[in-house]
């Protein structure tokens, strides 16, 4: 009988508290936003099931967590760790992406670097709130609305805030149809949400190749820790661009970033663990989180009306709420609000620009941020 | 310590304000260099014809193919040529559609060049594909290989001069 209590205290039920169940509940929640709302389900089902998987209560010592050395995961966690998950999914997400209309507008990035206001905006705050200044740079960054960029800060300045950060970042990054359009509304007028806006010039295949070379060379000279990062970004948009190297762009844009993303996803989700996550450090991330995405949207928004004070080219402010990378979620969210005011404006492909020079910024000021902490 | 004395001494506002400044800048560089891009091409388009005619060579097309080793692909440099005078965006999807044919020989198939170009990102290709069509540049197969297409045979294809250029002196 003593044995069969014993076996009993040993399972996972004997040995969860409250806290575990806290955590399973959001995993299922995030798996259900993932398949039942489509919320980025190919980041939110991995993560979510990443939850599950670290918060089943096991023996310490046995080599089963995720923290524990010489465990499996803590083995697929060491790329999170080392930062080397980020820069593969940059690679995958520059051979995928189509730079065409950034660089047929060239000053829509400007959108894209006026919204990482967000980052630097929340610095300040979780400073002012006692965070030590390496973890309030890891929380402010939540404001790139950038997944990988999060991680890879995260990892090299406060490896123990991962979790939390990552969870963050992911959660927002889906609610990005809900956080933004408020802000949206909030700050345009009708009119200036009807704004049509002409269409970018043709971009020849020639800049599409030139672009990832002279964009790399210019940003990491400017940032060099921005290098892994915007290195592999560049250099998987060059594997797309330069058509001579079709099966390795293929190979990035498919297997190589789903991989990465598998792991990751799920490194991450397990990193969750009750013990390490539930704390009141987890709730002012992901309040502050909160508050970087508004920011940020903000941000581009009010710069956008700004450029129009000067522009003859008007710009539909609506855009610069794209210039938060969350790519493509918030430059859809540009095209439905243009489009519930007037169902002939297609924001969309305006909106695409400042969405990706957002993925540069944000990367840009996570290098500039790690060269002052390193 | 926190509040607005946590912020000065972990020198918030020095690093806020670098940090903005260095992503504007590495932006507004950026993008100005993109803005300038296609100029600077143009002037390059111009040094390369320029030097060709002084050399005595004969100039070639004012763009160059997607890729510097390619040969161009099925098109035969025709002596009674039907010349067909290409510019800006058509001249570059006959180049890449060349290209992509290139692969499959001689004669290929409408549908998967297409979605060839589709997969690479190639803008309209439906709209080019009847343009090429249209002008006569692509043929369809006679007899049991109707259905598959080639290139014409013959067909002489020009870049178009920019007007711009035109009036300047190289």
């Amino acid at each position: 009988m003593d044995m069969v209590v014993e076996f009993l205290k040993n399972t996972g039920f004997g040995l969860a508290d409250y806290r575990h169940f806290i955590m399973i509940a959001v995993g299922i929640g995030f798996i259900s936003l993932g398949i039942a709302k489509h919320y980025e389900p190919l980041l939110l089902v991995p993560i979510g099931f990443g939850i599950l998987m670290g918060n089943v209560p096991i023996f310490k010592g046995f080599g089963l967590g995720i923290y524990e050395p010489g465990s499996v995961l803590n083995y697929l966690y060491f790329g999170v760790r080392q930062g080397i998950y980020p820069p593969l999914i940059f690679l995958g997400i520059g051979a995928m992406t189509d730079f065409s209309t950034m660089l047929g507008r060239p000053k829509l990035m400007l959108l894209g670097a006026a919204a990482q206001l967000g980052i630097f905006v929340t610095f300040l705050a979780a400073l002012a709130l006692g965070f030590p200044a390496n973890e309030a740079a890891s929380i402010g960054i939540i404001g790139g609305a950038d997944g990988p960029t999060a991680i890879f800060l995260s990892s090299k300045l406060a490896p123990e805030l991962v979790g939390p950060i990552a969870i963050a970042a992911y959660s927002y990054m889906a609610l990005v149809p809900v956080i933004q359009p408020p802000i949206m509304f909030l700050l345009t007028t009708k009119k200036e949400r009807l704004i049509r806006m002409s269409d970018p010039r043709p971009v020849s295949k020639r800049e599409k190749i030139i672009f990832p070379i002279a964009g790399f060379l210019m940003c990491c000279f400017l940032a060099p820790a921005a290098l892994p990062l915007l290195g592999m970004l560049f250099f998987g948009n060059l594997l797309k661009e330069c058509l001579v190297a079709d099966r390795l762009a293929q190979t990035a844009r498919t297997a190589l970033i789903d991989i990465v993303t598998i792991i990751l996803g799920i490194t991450v989700g397990a990193s969750t663990q009750a013990d390490v996550f539930l704390t009141a450090k987890s709730v002012g991330i992901f309040f502050l989180g909160a508050a970087s995405f508004m920011a940020a949207t903000a941000g581009g928004i009010l710069f956008a009306k700004l450029m129009n004070v000067f522009s003859r080219d008007k710009i539909n402010p609506l855009i610069g709420a794209a210039g938060v990378s969350a790519v493509p979620d918030s430059a859809r969210v540009a095209q439905m609000i243009g489009n519930r005011e007037d169902p002939s404006n297609y924001l969309l492909m305006h909106a695409m620009g400042p969405n990706i020079a957002g993925v540069i910024g944000s990367a840009v000021a996570a290098g500039v941020l790690w060269s002052f902490f390193m | 310590m926190p509040g607005l004395s946590a912020i000065t001494a972990a020198n918030g506002w020095f690093i806020t304000a670098a940090g903005l400044i260095i992503v504007f800048t590495g932006l507004a560089v950026l993008a100005a260099f993109i803005a300038c891009l296609d100029t600077l091409l143009s002037l390059w388009d111009r040094w390369t014809a320029w030097l060709e005619r002084a050399t005595g060579r004969e100039v070639s097309a004012s763009r160059p193919a997607p890729s510097a080793q390619e040969s161009p692909a099925p098109v035969q440099p025709a002596s009674s040529a039907q010349k067909v005078v290409l510019g800006g965006e058509t001249l570059e999807v006959y180049q890449y559609f060349q290209w992509l044919t290139r692969r499959e020989g001689e004669v290929f198939s409408l549908s998967r060049l297409l979605e060839q170009a589709e997969k690479r990102g190639i803008p309209r290709p439906h709209f080019h594909l009847d343009e090429l069509l249209l002008l006569g540049l692509i043929e369809e197969l006679p007899g049991e290989d109707c259905g598959f297409y080639r290139w014409t045979p013959g067909a002489n294809v020009q870049p178009e001069e920019e007007p711009s250029r035109r009036t300047e002196p190289l």
